[in-house]
């Protein structure tokens, strides 16, 4: 196995960001030719002796043989026999101190534990270097077989299959994963470096999410390099995923910004069904409109391929190409110009039109024209919003932590009744500690760390009975559901955030009131138009009466 | 230091501002004039006030003001104002990006943002055909 040196990166995308060009490159064929040696020396090792016709194709049908597979199964038996007998022998044997016996036990415990997690091919990380080193010598050790002969035969048999299996986790840990899974992963590793970054006054660029030290901006562009690695990488995914996006964030992302608009505006939140309606009619209509500079965006690239195609043709091609090459580069400003439009102000697209209820033209007017005339407030309401939704991030990461914590820790206690019982595949763990494992109390962090146990835990870390798989499921469900609302906060923060800074925007450079939204004529209910605005206390954000202004139009007190 | 400053020229000048009518004051019998003009209407309010009246706020600043306007020769009751209110969103309008969170956590924007997290999530592991080293 080809050894990488530390701290050397331990995904692909992990390398496109840390490393250049060629380097990436080299990692990834080191990569593959570790993954090759590997699987052969797999192969040479448990199927090395048959002929070349019946040879496995992988690694995995070569460990995984018929034989393993019943040889796993009566260890497993042999096991449970091997546990229960040994501690019985050592509650009988009277040599042995109390405190000695209970040592004793433990030990043959966490050892059958240990052979019990290799053979349902679970991590053992949980499991200390000594506990690994001696589980297999500890559970022979115990009670020997009373033949030398059959003593040295259950050493062979159980070192053969622990072998077997060990290889087989080696082989999972280096199968590849899902691309959305390994960006979702990093993208969050770059998120709580960001966060680590706001919480310890790293504003700036100073280091990126895969330093030692994140600061804010540095890990928002490691970010950035990691929806690069998708856009380069995998083209199709991004696009499709791209598109997936779009429609999902969007739809939802205008119904928010609609709702915070009102909100911000009126006082009074609107209801469901009048959001999501307002949602359907604009967004579809924004994203058909959006087709049109989507489709010059695609013209010009044409162009720009049939310009390269035309430098091709010797002679003649490379005397046009050369000669035309600053239309090329013109081509290229332009799409550059679209691109850094859509970048700085495609946040400002959607509150636009959920405030104005304009079309995608006026929108890329309005978000494109603020961020132009007021570069700095753009970037000084961007960073204000960074810093507070980093701080609020962190503070109700805290609470969804305490909230799991709590949880786990009193309803685990009475479910193994405080250690006494323990799982139905186990000795060591309690039933909830094995379906669900969170981090230690003294392994809790306030700041979100990027790397090791989140702090919602693991699932399906342990060897589980059926019942317990079940409840395994039901319980991850509830959890990813807390774990999915601070992300559904982020979210929401993003959005309302928008829709706050264009607010302030328009009312600085247009003059316009905070007051005015758009307001669609309905005809089903009368045609009412606008409601009135709340009156001065009722609900909250209602704007404070001001002296000498009308209703509505008055400032709301800080 | 700037609302200090504000509000020291806006003493030494009281009558420079827009004077509300009496009958708008809070506090009957006293007029209303307006501090930080140029901040956006309504940004300060202060109302002259009785010989009695206690500040709310900003203590040091009127004690610095007043004993400008007493240099300057200003009679004292041109120049002693009560700052009754300030509104921080008016003179800094981005104290107002701070009702983000309050809007964030509101359970309506919190159900929108909940199915649009799951629903990108099943998205995007329906679409997750590649494969990435480790």
């Amino acid at each position: 196995m080809v050894s990488l040196a530390p701290g050397s990166p331990g995904s692909e995308i992990e390398a496109y960001v840390r490393l250049d060009g060629a380097g990436f490159r080299q990692w990834r064929e080191t990569t593959r030719q570790d993954h090759e040696r590997f699987e052969n020396r797999c192969i040479e090792r448990f199927a090395g002796g048959t002929d070349a016709k019946q040879r496995p194709r992988s690694a995995r049908e070569a460990i995984q043989s018929k034989e393993h597979v019943l040889e796993v199964r009566e260890v497993g038996g042999w096991l449970e026999r091997k546990e229960r007998e040994a501690l019985a022998s050592i509650e009988k044997d009277a040599s042995l101190s109390a405190e000695a016996r209970r040592r004793q036990a433990r030990e043959l415990r966490r050892s059958a534990d240990y052979v019990r997690f290799l053979l349902a091919r679970k991590p053992v990380e949980i499991f200390t270097m000594e506990e690994a080193a001696l589980a297999v010598p500890t559970l022979l050790g115990v009670q020997p077989e009373p033949e030398a002969e059959r003593q040295a035969e259950a050493r062979s048999r159980l070192e053969r299959v622990v072998e077997r299996q060990q290889a087989l986790l080696g082989l999972d840990a280096r199968r590849p994963r899902g691309v959305f899974v390994a960006q979702l992963e990093f993208q969050m590793r770059c998120f709580s470096a960001a966060v680590q970054g706001v919480a310890s006054g790293r504003w700036g660029f100073g280091g990126g999410a895969l330093d030692p030290e994140p600061s804010l901006l540095g890990s928002l562009g490691t970010s950035g390099a990691g929806l690069l690695w998708l856009v380069t990488q995998r083209p199709v995914y991004a696009i499709v995923y791209g598109l997936v996006h779009l429609l999902v964030f969007g739809f939802f992302g205008m119904a928010i910004c609609r709702s915070a608009a009102v909100q911000w505006a009126r006082g009074e939140t609107p209801t469901h069904a009048e959001t999501l309606r307002f949602a359907r009619e604009k967004f579809f209509s924004f994203l058909a409109e959006a087709g049109f500079p989507v489709a010059i965006f695609l013209g010009v690239v044409v162009l720009l391929l049939i310009g390269g195609l035309v430098g091709a043709i010797p002679i003649v091609g490379e005397f046009l190409f050369g000669a035309g090459y600053g239309l090329a580069l013109l081509g290229a400003l332009a799409l550059v110009f679209a691109l850094l439009g859509l970048i700085l102000g495609l946040h400002l697209m959607l509150p636009t039109v959920a405030v104005e209820g304009s079309d995608f033209f006026d929108a890329v007017q309005h978000a494109f024209g603020y961020v132009i005339q007021r570069g700095w407030n753009v970037a000084f309401y961007t960073l204000s919003l960074l810093l507070y939704g980093g701080l609020a991030f962190l503070v109700y990461r805290v609470i969804a932590l305490l909230l799991l914590k709590v949880a786990h820790a009193i309803t685990g206690a009475g479910m193994s009744w405080f250690g006494a019982w323990s799982s139905a595949r186990t000795s060591t763990l309690g039933k909830l500690e094995a379906i669900w494992r969170m981090p230690a109390w003294n392994e809790l962090s306030l700041l979100p760390g990027t790397g090791g146990l989140p702090f919602w835990g693991d699932f399906g870390h342990a060897p589980l009975s059926g019942g317990e798989t079940v409840a395994a499921f039901l319980v991850e469900f509830w959890v990813f559901l807390v774990v999915a609302v601070l992300g559904a906060f982020v979210v929401s923060f993003y959005f309302c955030g928008s829709t706050a800074m264009y607010y302030l925007l328009r009312r600085d450079i247009d003059g316009i009131d905070y007051s005015e939204v758009y307001y669609e004529e309905d005809s089903d209910t009368g045609g009412e138009g606008p409601p009135p605005p709340a009156e001065a206390g009722e609900g909250k954000g209602t704007p404070l009466p001001v002296l000498g202004s009308q209703p509505g139009s008055g400032p709301v007190a800080g | 230091v700037a609302v200090g400053f504000l509000v020291r020229r806006r003493l030494a000048e009281p009558r420079r501002g827009r004077g509300l009518p009496a009958e708008a004051s809070p506090m009957p019998g006293r007029p209303v004039v307006r501090l930080f003009e140029g901040l956006g209407d309504g940004a300060c309010e202060a109302v002259q006030p009785s010989y009695n009246a206690t500040s709310d706020g900003l203590r040091p600043v009127f004690r610095a003001a007043r004993r400008q306007t007493a240099e300057r020769e200003i009679p004292m009751d041109e120049g002693r104002q009560e700052l009754r209110r300030i509104y921080w969103s008016e003179a800094l309008p981005f104290v107002r990006l701070f009702g983000t969170v309050g809007r964030a956590i509101d359970l309506h924007h919190l159900s929108l943002a909940l199915a649009c997290v799951v629903l990108a999530y099943i998205g995007g592991t329906a679409c997750g055909t590649g494969r990435v080293a480790a």
